[in-house]
């Protein structure tokens, strides 16, 4: 059975409430595309309610860490973590958060989606590169290759509460907003950045920094890349 | 001299320190202030030699009236030579962490007058950073060694870290290259900071909540390949630190050869691979429950083929292999390629189902390594190997492309 829903959490939650009682007959889900599948699929459209009880049986038999790597399995870019969420709480509704002990090839990747969404999320807490434009706020252009903007944002809005932050994923034409302690998330075509005066002159003090920083004793650009992967480099101040 | 020049001599002058660690001290950020901080640590950044950049670390100058025979900024030696002003420190600091360059400051410095004159610099700029421009991030602070204990506590309250180095682990080994320098004082500044700590814990502590002070603990740094110590000194050393004076980390620095003459005599090849297998043996000493004595054996030096836990697990063959369902943690943690987490995965899984060869895989199991050692569901995943010696023959074989990629003269 392929099964098909909106998209959205909530569309997600109604779909494991929906098919809990053929679970065993689940061969794909996804997101509805626009397109006719040749394939029959299951069209499962959201319900509020049916969400709300498997997000509160959620929080209330399998904890809020694991409500926690639900929503972050959600945003992964693996064709297969939809499945995986569907599969993995459907499993635990039978032995509650020991499931996530089982050595189940769902339940396997369920955890690796979710653990290679924080892993980024982590890396880009670092790896972000704030611009200041002529206005005062600070921009920050990344691609990540999973959806992490709405982890990544709340660590800076709590870093930074006197900002304006503007974060953009370029790859799904994504912002983030952060400002006098509001999140906002909005789709924008593309941003025509303006940087302040000072901006040049401090991006230069930070490579002077980073190329003297290095020892030329212990060069190993391998374990450099290894660490930063080539696809962050294009918005790394240091590597332009 | 403009900021880039002065930036970039007393980058120079720092970076031999290895400690970037940003972690062990968690803290909302605040509102009216900038800044917060992670308990895992956040890295920034890594450098062409493969090293993270956390802080922005820098010396507040390298001027110095010592004389140590390894170290970079020694009076002896002609290099150009630059201070910082603790206004100039503190802007830069904060332009830099407002870019999401670095997670904060980690500053530290050569002795230009007196231990206190220059303690008294870095606090200085700790304060300007804390109450002039209201940061809330990560602080890391060298005290500088035979400072006042007064002044040392003063700093304590304004970072989230300090550190002193030890430099060796040997006084007598301190003495000859780092003459200026008491092994005394080092240790005495230590167990000050550890003492106000207990101090301030909450259960001891009369009053309502305690004041921070260091709450990321203390580190320090050896130098491994300078002088004449061996793994045995070096480890023995650590393991102090840790028990005695609850030191967070010991970190480890491969000998650079900075200046003119050549110090050490053994073990010049290959230093960074020493420097490895000491960190791979400090692992041991911290996550999996090894003392220091068992690491090395009858040995004074780590064995540079095999990583430290090979090494254990050969020597003590007569152990393995090891029934995956039934050993106990502490055993699991011996076998080599079960980490601390596929060691909790195993647990927890094994209470579900039997674990046989396959479904261990699964746990993140090394299984090229631990298949020597393990038996699972009385399955013995590779025809057995009864002779360490042959086990250690094809291990070794395995870590040479390691051995190649850390000798400074395949770096070169």
């Amino acid at each position: 059975m392929h099964c098909v829903f909106d998209g959205s959490f909530d569309g997600l939650m109604t779909l494991v409430f929906d098919t809990y009682k053929s679970k065993d007959d689940i061969d794909a889900v996804s997101e509805y595309s626009g397109v006719e599948s040749l394939l029959p699929t299951f069209y499962f459209p959201a319900c509020p309610d049916k969400a709300r009880r498997v997000k509160a049986y959620i929080d209330k038999s399998l904890g809020v860490d694991f409500a926690f790597m639900a929503r972050a399995a959600f945003l992964s870019n693996r064709e297969t973590r939809f499945r995986a969420i569907v599969k993995t709480i459907h499993l635990s509704c039978s032995i509650g958060k020991a499931v996530l002990d089982l050595l189940d090839d769902e339940v396997l990747n369920f955890i690796a989606c979710q653990r290679e969404v924080n892993w980024e999320a982590h890396r880009f807490m670092g790896i972000l590169r704030f611009k200041q434009m002529n206005d005062g706020s600070m921009l920050a252009v990344f691609s990540p290759k999973h959806n992490v903007m709405t982890l990544v944002l709340p660590h800076f809005a709590d870093r930074f509460p006197e900002e304006y932050l503007l974060l953009y994923d370029e790859e799904r034409h994504l912002a983030g907003l952060s400002g006098q302690g509001k999140l906002r998330f909005v789709e924008v075509e593309s941003i025509a950045p303006q940087e302040s005066l000072q901006e040049a002159e401090l991006q230069n003090l930070w490579r002077v920094f980073f190329d003297h920083l290095a020892i030329r004793e212990r060069f190993n650009p391998r374990l450099q890349q290894q660490h930063l992967p080539k696809y962050t480099w294009k918005n790394l101040t240091e590597m332009q | 001299m403009d900021l880039a020049e002065k930036l970039a001599i007393l980058t120079d002058a720092a970076k031999y320190d290895v400690s970037c660690a940003s972690s062990g001290s968690e803290k909302k950020g605040k509102k009216g202030s900038i800044g917060n901080t992670a308990a895992s640590g956040i890295c920034h950044t890594w450098t062409s030699d493969g090293r993270c950049i956390s802080l922005l670390k820098l010396l507040y100058t390298n001027i110095c009236c010592y004389d140590c025979a390894y170290c970079i900024n020694r009076r002896s030696n002609d290099i150009p030579r630059a201070s910082f002003t603790p206004e100039e420190l503190a802007k830069l600091t904060i332009a830099f962490y407002r870019r999401n360059y670095i997670e904060g400051l980690f500053l530290s410095s050569a002795v230009a007058i007196g231990a206190d004159h220059t303690m008294e610099r870095l606090i200085r700029v700790a304060e300007l950073l804390r109450n002039q421009e209201r940061f809330n991030g990560y602080i890391h602070i060298k005290i500088i060694p035979g400072a006042s204990p007064t002044l040392v506590q003063r700093l304590g309250y304004l970072v989230d870290r300090v550190s002193v180095n030890i430099e060796f682990p040997t006084s007598r080994e301190l003495a000859l290259l780092a003459p200026d320098k008491e092994a005394a004082s080092i240790r005495s500044s230590m167990l000050s900071i550890r003492d106000k700590k207990i101090e301030l814990l909450p259960a001891l502590y009369r009053g309502a909540a305690p004041p921070r002070f260091v709450p990321a603990g203390q580190s320090t740094q050896m130098i491994v390949g300078a002088g004449d110590s061996d793994d045995r000194d070096i480890l023995t050393c650590a393991e102090a630190l840790y028990q005695q004076i609850q030191l967070k980390r010991v970190y480890y620095s491969a000998y650079v050869p900075v200046n003119q003459h050549v110090l050490s005599v053994g073990s010049i090849q290959a230093p960074l691979l020493r420097e490895h297998r000491v960190y791979q043996a400090d692992w041991l000493m911290r996550f999996y429950g090894f003392e220091a004595r068992e690491i090395l054996g009858a040995r004074d030096f780590l064995d540079l083929k095999v990583d430290p836990k090979i090494a254990w697990a050969i020597d003590n063959y007569h152990l393995f292999p090891m029934d995956v369902n039934t050993a106990p943690l502490e055993m699991l943690l011996r076998i080599p390629g079960i980490g601390p987490r596929s060691a909790q995965r195993i647990l927890a899984s094994r209470r579900l189902v039997r674990l046989n060869y396959d479904t261990l895989k699964k746990t993140g199991t090394v299984m090229t390594r631990a298949r020597y050692f393990l038996t699972a569901d009385g399955q013995r995943p590779y025809p057995s190997l009864n002779d360490p010696g042959k086990v250690y023959r094809v291990l070794s074989g395995m870590d040479e492309e390691n051995f190649k990629q850390l000798s400074f003269l395949e770096a070169n």
